[in-house]
């Protein structure tokens, strides 16, 4: 059994004496050999990197070299593969993560080096007790070895801020307790709510996932080219990808952990219809796998390579509350009422969701200015929202519970990845957004939606929704002001960096959904 | 294999399939029980218009009817997720309307689209046939539909069919998103299935090849989009 470790946990994330637990470093000498191979080997770090995601164009921009090109076999069978914004993310880049695992094993063995433990490190950025932790791993940004040869860790194409800013690695993902359905839900939608148009992403895929992602490879401003890590189509040639993905892929045990179970749907467990999952092992043969395949990591064991593997660390983080648990204490205190319960015989997440309002035009977003758009509200939705408050408020010990609200950010659409947009709820006029962290609804980070918004691909051309839970927002105007005569919304986008008109980033409607009884 | 089809089977049971099949049906059986021989009438108006001779605005109206039912039976299964995406992106007081006004603004364009196809139909069955035998017009449909099939043109088409358009909250414009998403849908799904329909309406029997191209239809939809070049015409996969 091997077992993956925190990146901080050895030497600080830095390189250590090379000896055998110095697991950088062999991460380190083993993406070395891959890097030597040529694209068109299926076990080349190119190669692999492609697996995720390859696009001419983009490989070209970031000046990855394209040549010699793999055969179209190949590339039909193993290119393009990655699973975003579906209910198979977590699964499909958990096989992807092994067959790069064993992949630079065997290159390790071919080094003599400790092949037998060396398991892949993870990037825990959310754990609050280490002040390094949202900073990069800093063998990651080191130029050389400590031999003084290059460090094939390092590349250059990432303008990401460090630290990550602390809101973007929060866990409120662990909250959800649905791995699919309407919402709030971990692992990405199945057949479900909002699934089918403008494709959206489960909790974890969107935070910490998605943002990470673009706040590593941030995006360039003056050269208007992504960092490796913000575009879907060349993250998998930074090295610290893996580890970022080691971290999800955590997460989804730490998830189970709490409790939380899988879809036992066929649909899920035998992966999608119009495409299989394959990967390469080390002797170049490709593991056909399916996420029935890879749903306990003891028992992973592609094609005869041993490959099972722990986390040191999968227990559920003892601060993250559930969002319905913090939503009660505040209601419980904000009314005076420390008995009164959320009843559990029918759970929210099953509830279809029903449109409350809607702004009027499809948005633009350029330059760095905030962009305002009013929702409008539907009276008589309204009314049915305020009936959902008052009946759980006005009521003594075990009641419903209220209606969810939601921001559905739709179809954002944009030609280059690589921003992060954060999303407010009624901002004040001229106010910093940084001091009103209580109306912040959320952040877009910009990862694979440029391929999303091409109609002719894989991944068509509706664009990206995103959904944000604004219950606690709305609470809060109900609790102070009432909402039955609300008539809007006010939403403001607020980009972190200068939005060059060549993105061409629009979002076709922002609405909000009730979801309740 | 078979656990692969599950994942069908489970979409024939998710809202609204259940309902859109259950209309197609009524299409089917209406068309099997008056559709086929009015149809097949005014196609093959070389079989009979010495006989007969009704008013041609009669033919057109039948044409029209048969059409439409042909419509019905083949077309319905395949609105699901536009359907859905109204029923979920509408207040509640509006779904139906919504519905409605997309359905009727479709059906708009494929009723011009199939007056056309009728007429290059009736075109095709005025060759003579050799030896008696119609073999022609037929085996100019299938050619087609082989060659639109594996055209740039149809995935061009077929991309933007799953494409879904904004819709406003409320009032006229409300109304309005709704017919116009109905016209591009329209737009798009003729440009991607055009010849499938044209290919039934030269054949006889009929009513075999209009359920062999349903089927392929309603498979067809699930597929991803892809780049628009010549493809094999029935390779299915990425």
């Amino acid at each position: 059994m091997y077992i993956r470790k925190s990146v901080y946990s050895i030497n600080g994330g830095n390189f250590g004496d090379g000896g055998k637990d110095d697991i950088l470093y062999w991460y380190a000498k083993g993406v070395g050999v891959l890097q030597q191979r040529q694209l068109n080997i299926n076990t080349s770090w190119g190669f692999l990197a492609a697996i995720h995601g390859f696009d001419t164009g983009d490989w070209q921009e970031h000046s990855l070299t394209i040549t010699p090109m793999a055969s179209p076999a190949d590339q039909k069978n193993y290119w393009n593969q990655c699973q975003h914004a579906t209910w198979y993310f977590v699964p499909w880049h958990r096989g992807y993560l092994v067959s790069l695992e064993a992949i630079v094993r065997d290159a390790i063995q071919s080094l003599k080096g400790p092949y037998d433990t060396w398991a892949l490190p993870y990037w825990n950025y959310s754990d609050t007790t280490n002040p390094q932790a949202r900073y990069l791993p800093p063998a990651f940004s080191r130029t050389t070895l400590p031999d003084g040869s290059p460090n094939p860790l390092f590349v250059s194409l990432r303008y990401g801020p460090f630290p990550i800013p602390s809101r973007d690695v929060t866990l409120e993902c662990l909250g959800a307790t649905a791995f699919t359905g309407a919402r709030p839900y971990f692992g990405g939608n199945g057949p479900s709510l909002f699934s089918h148009f403008g494709n959206s992403t489960g909790w974890l895929e969107s935070k910490p996932h998605n943002i990470v992602h673009g706040d590593v490879g941030g995006f360039n401003t003056s050269t208007q080219v992504s960092g490796l890590m913000s575009d879907p189509y060349v993250a998998g040639y930074d090295p610290i990808f893996y580890l970022h993905h080691a971290n999800i892929d955590r997460l989804w045990q730490v998830w189970l952990n709490e409790g939380n179970v899988n879809p036992s749907d066929s649909g899920w467990l035998n992966g999608p219809t119009n495409q299989g999952f394959m990967v390469p092992m080390p002797n170049g043969q490709g593991w056909k796998f399916a996420p029935q395949d890879v749903l306990s990591t003891t028992s992973i064991n592609p094609l005869g390579y041993n490959s099972a593997y722990e986390y040191d660390d999968t227990q559920p983080a003892p601060s993250v509350k559930s969002a319905t648990q913090v939503r009660l204490e505040t209601l419980q205190n904000a009314v005076g009422k420390p008995n009164l319960s959320f009843s559990v015989e029918e759970p929210m997440n099953e509830n279809e969701g029903e449109l409350i309002g809607a702004n009027d035009e499809k948005m633009s977003v350029q330059g760095k200015s905030i962009h305002t758009t009013h929702v409008h509200l539907a009276k008589e939705m309204l009314n049915k929202t305020n009936v959902s408050f008052d009946a759980a408020l006005g009521g003594e010990g075990e009641v419903p519970e209220p209606d969810h609200i939601y921001l559905n950010i739709e179809n954002i659409r944009a030609k280059k990845d690589g921003h992060i947009i954060d999303v407010y709820v009624n901002l004040p006029e001229e106010a910093n957004p940084a001091q009103y962290p209580e109306l912040y609804a959320g952040a877009i980070a910009f990862f694979g939606i440029a391929s999303a918004s091409e109609p002719d691909n894989f991944h068509g051309g509706s664009g990206r929704t995103e959904l944000f839970d604004i219950t606690p927002i709305v609470d809060d105007l109900h609790l102070t002001q009432g909402i039955a005569n609300l008539s809007d919304l006010k939403v403001s986008l607020v980009p972190r960096n200068e939005i060059g008109a060549e993105a061409n980033i629009t979002v076709d409607r922002i609405s909000v959904y009730r979801q309740g009884k | 294999m078979f656990a692969k089809s599950k994942i069908y089977f489970s979409d024939l049971r998710t809202r609204p399939m259940p309902a859109l099949l259950a209309i197609a049906l009524l299409g089917w059986i209406v068309l099997l029980i008056f559709g086929d021989a009015t149809m097949h009438q005014h196609t093959s108006v070389h079989h009979h218009h010495e006989t007969m001779n009704p008013a041609v605005s009669d033919i057109v109206l039948q044409s029209a009817w048969s059409w439409f039912l042909m419509l019905v039976a083949m077309m319905t299964p395949l609105l699901a997720q536009s359907i859905e995406y109204i029923w979920v992106r509408s207040l509640p007081r509006r779904r139906v309307r919504g519905i409605i006004l997309f359905v009727v603004a479709y059906t708009m364009m494929w009723m011009l689209a199939g007056g056309v196809l009728m007429s290059i139909a009736q075109l095709l069955q005025a060759i003579p046939a050799i030896n008696g035998i119609g073999i022609i017009p037929p085996a100019i449909a299938l050619a087609v539909l082989f060659i639109w099939q594996a055209s740039p043109w149809k995935q061009f088409s077929f991309n933007r069919c799953h494409l879904v358009s904004r819709l406003s909250a409320f009032g006229w414009a409300a109304d309005v998103d709704c017919l116009r998403f109905g016209f591009i849908k329209g737009f798009w799904c003729i440009g991607s299935c055009w010849a499938w329909m044209l290919f039934p309406l030269v054949f006889t029997p009929m009513v075999p090849m209009m359920l062999l191209a349903s089927l392929f239809l309603f498979f067809e939809q699930y597929k991803p989009g892809r780049r628009p070049q010549w493809h094999l015409p029935f390779a299915v996969g990425r």
